[in-house]
């Protein structure tokens, strides 16, 4: 093999090597294993209790129940969005692109408060609700609620370089050859952002699982009915269960896994 | 199909892009929208086709009003710019779209709609490359494709936005003399927007010339050519050599020659109406200072400049012409327009 003159010596790829790589496990995969370990540190019976606690099943579908809300929602939305801000000039379009993001730059502690504010015994629409039996705050619905908002600007913000980089020639070439405003978003544009779109999607469904702050603020942490998978983490890691404890942030992990699995396949293919 | 086009206004915001544009384009001819950059021909085509809805005015296809048509409905194929093919559609693909997003009741069937692309594969020449996608073609093949993809719907009229724009000379040439072929072969009536010049002049019947949004003038290629209707569209069309003078007993008169007369006006001479001379053979000739020369094909290119007031001019002679004057840059010569457009303020004359 020919050396090229762009080629590092021998010792600095060794060196890199091992600080990357050292630097990844001491991260990474240490942490990864170490929560395996604890889980598993009482022998699978009890790994496995703490797994199939009522509790535990509960917050997890607690979880996923947040997640399938709000992933499909924030799809459909942030579909929109991206359409409404790449296609179209109108008064306020800077201010919108500008509020989309707001859920991001804000602090998931705030985010959950604002809820509060809003949908609480006190807040703006609460009382009504309330004297009609529904009970957001506290309740599943806010868990829903603060999920989406959270997650609100990952698709947005993934789709929009990808619609303004291709402009809309090729929509409006399929509208002159006689394509409906439908057909021509499922046969032109979707196609063509297809990868942004799952990737968003995939981001946004990562984000809604692992949400912490601001479901924090108005879930209540009612056991077994308002408690989410990583509220469910924290709270028995603070009674000292700490086996428990990491038997269920190894739900999160292996959803956290098959998560980074699918974007990895996606942007495989986005690339290809 | 013939268009006519009634009192178009279209702003966007404050710019004013298409001002009171009268329009009316027989039916099945070949029409170029010519004009410099931003005088509003991309526009108007746009608009025509329904991509744009103008602010007041009418377009009418054949005596109907095409607002009362949804854009898909107009009937018009339409080439873009950059061809806009859909990049994850095969050539094949994207020629049979038009064709696959009929109404269920008029689309063809599978079969029917593989001989159609075939055929249209074929009149474009690319029938080997059918499977290739978009990113895998040249410039020239994906103009083709484009314009066979616009042909498949059966369009009543071809509009094509710069079609050649992005080629390099030799390929556009090429397709200048095909399209033209085929226009004539299908009947349709076509308008095609460019900012060159020798492209309108070649390939059109028609050329409207547009300036800041307005029609400036409406003509075959000879008569735009030859007879300007405003000193703008002159100075559009080719080089120009300008002299300004007034008018007098027996016309125009330059400003070297009189200075008394009646009105100001401006003259116009193209390059090739420029005699040059070792000696004065007139009294409308001009000495001038040959400052450079260069070969253009047949022809030479003659960079004078005015000795009474420095002005840059320039001549274009025959190469014979040329070697027969003997002449070498700083010779002092003596320039004479044959042919002058002059115009004043209130009429112009043609001397």
């Amino acid at each position: 093999m020919s050396r090229g003159a762009s080629a590092d010596p021998v010792w600095l790829r060794r060196t890199l090597l091992t600080v990357g790589v050292g630097w990844i496990v001491l991260l990474v995969v240490a942490p990864i294993l170490a929560v395996f370990g604890g889980a598993l540190g009482r022998g699978g019976a009890a790994f496995l209790d703490a797994v199939f606690h009522p509790d535990t099943l509960s917050a997890l579908k607690l979880t996923l129940l947040a997640a399938l809300c709000a992933v499909p929602l924030n799809t459909v939305f942030g579909l929109s969005a991206a359409w409404l801000l790449s296609r179209f000039q109108f008064r306020g379009r800077n201010l919108l692109g500008t509020l989309v993001d707001l859920p991001f730059s804000v602090s998931p502690v705030v985010a959950g408060l604002l809820l509060v504010l809003v949908w609480g015994q006190q807040g703006w629409w609460g009382p009504w609700l309330s004297r009609h039996g529904i009970h957001v705050v506290f309740a599943w619905p806010a868990v829903v609620l603060a999920t989406v908002f959270v997650t609100f600007p990952l698709v947005v913000r993934e789709l929009l370089p990808v619609l303004q980089e291709q402009g809309s020639s090729e929509e409006e070439a399929a509208i002159l050859l006689g394509a409906g405003g439908w057909t021509m978003f499922l046969r032109v544009t979707l196609p063509n952002i297809k990868w942004a779109l799952l990737y968003g999607v995939v981001l946004s469904a990562t984000r809604a699982i692992g949400e912490f702050g601001a479901v924090s603020v108005v879930s209540g942490h009612v056991r077994g009915q308002t408690n989410t998978l990583p509220l469910h983490v924290e709270i028995l890691y603070n009674e000292y269960r700490f086996q428990a404890a990491f038997a269920a942030a190894t739900l999160l992990v292996m959803l956290s896994v098959v998560a980074v699995a699918v974007k990895g396949f996606l942007e495989r293919r986005a690339h290809r | 199909m013939s268009i006519s086009i009634k009192g178009l206004n279209k702003h966007f915001g404050k710019y004013h892009a298409l001002r009171d544009v009268e329009l009316s384009i027989p039916d099945g001819e070949l029409v170029a929208l010519l004009g410099p950059s931003g005088g509003g021909k991309t526009t108007l085509l746009r608009t025509i086709a329904g991509l744009e809805s103008p602010d007041s005015g009418q377009i009418l296809f054949e005596g109907r009003d095409a607002a009362l048509q949804r854009p898909r409905d107009r009937g018009v194929g339409f080439v873009f710019q950059h061809y806009a093919l859909f990049r994850h559609m095969t050539v094949f693909e994207n020629i049979a779209f038009g064709l696959r997003v009929k109404p269920r009741t008029e689309r063809p069937s599978e079969d029917e709609i593989r001989a159609k692309v075939g055929e249209l594969l074929k009149l474009i020449q690319l029938d080997w490359i059918s499977d290739r996608f978009p990113d895998q073609l040249s410039g020239g093949q994906r103009q083709r494709v484009a314009l066979a993809r616009a042909l498949a719907p059966k369009p009543r009229f071809l509009l094509l936005d710069e079609p050649f724009g992005a080629l390099d000379t030799k390929v556009r040439k090429e397709l200048r003399r095909w399209l033209r072929e085929l226009h004539d072969e299908l009947g349709m009536t076509s308008l095609f927007v460019t900012h060159d010049q020798d492209e309108a002049l070649e390939l059109a019947d028609r050329v409207v010339v547009m300036m800041e949004g307005r029609v400036a003038q409406v003509g075959t290629p000879d008569e735009v050519y030859e007879r300007p209707a405003t000193p703008e569209v002159f100075q559009f069309l080719g080089n120009v050599n300008l002299f300004h003078g007034r008018l007098a007993e027996g016309g125009f008169r330059h400003h070297a020659q009189a200075t008394s007369g009646r009105d100001a006006a401006l003259a116009f001479v193209r390059p090739h109406d420029l005699e040059v001379e070792r000696f004065a053979s007139s009294e409308s000739s001009v000495a001038a200072v040959l400052t450079h020369a260069y070969a253009l094909g047949p022809k030479v290119r003659l960079e004078l400049r005015r000795t009474d007031n420095s002005a840059p001019m320039e001549a274009e002679l025959s190469r014979d012409r040329y070697r027969n004057l003997g002449l070498v840059a700083g010779d002092p010569v003596w320039v004479t327009p044959t042919n002058l457009r002059v115009f004043s303020a209130d009429e112009d004359v043609v001397i």
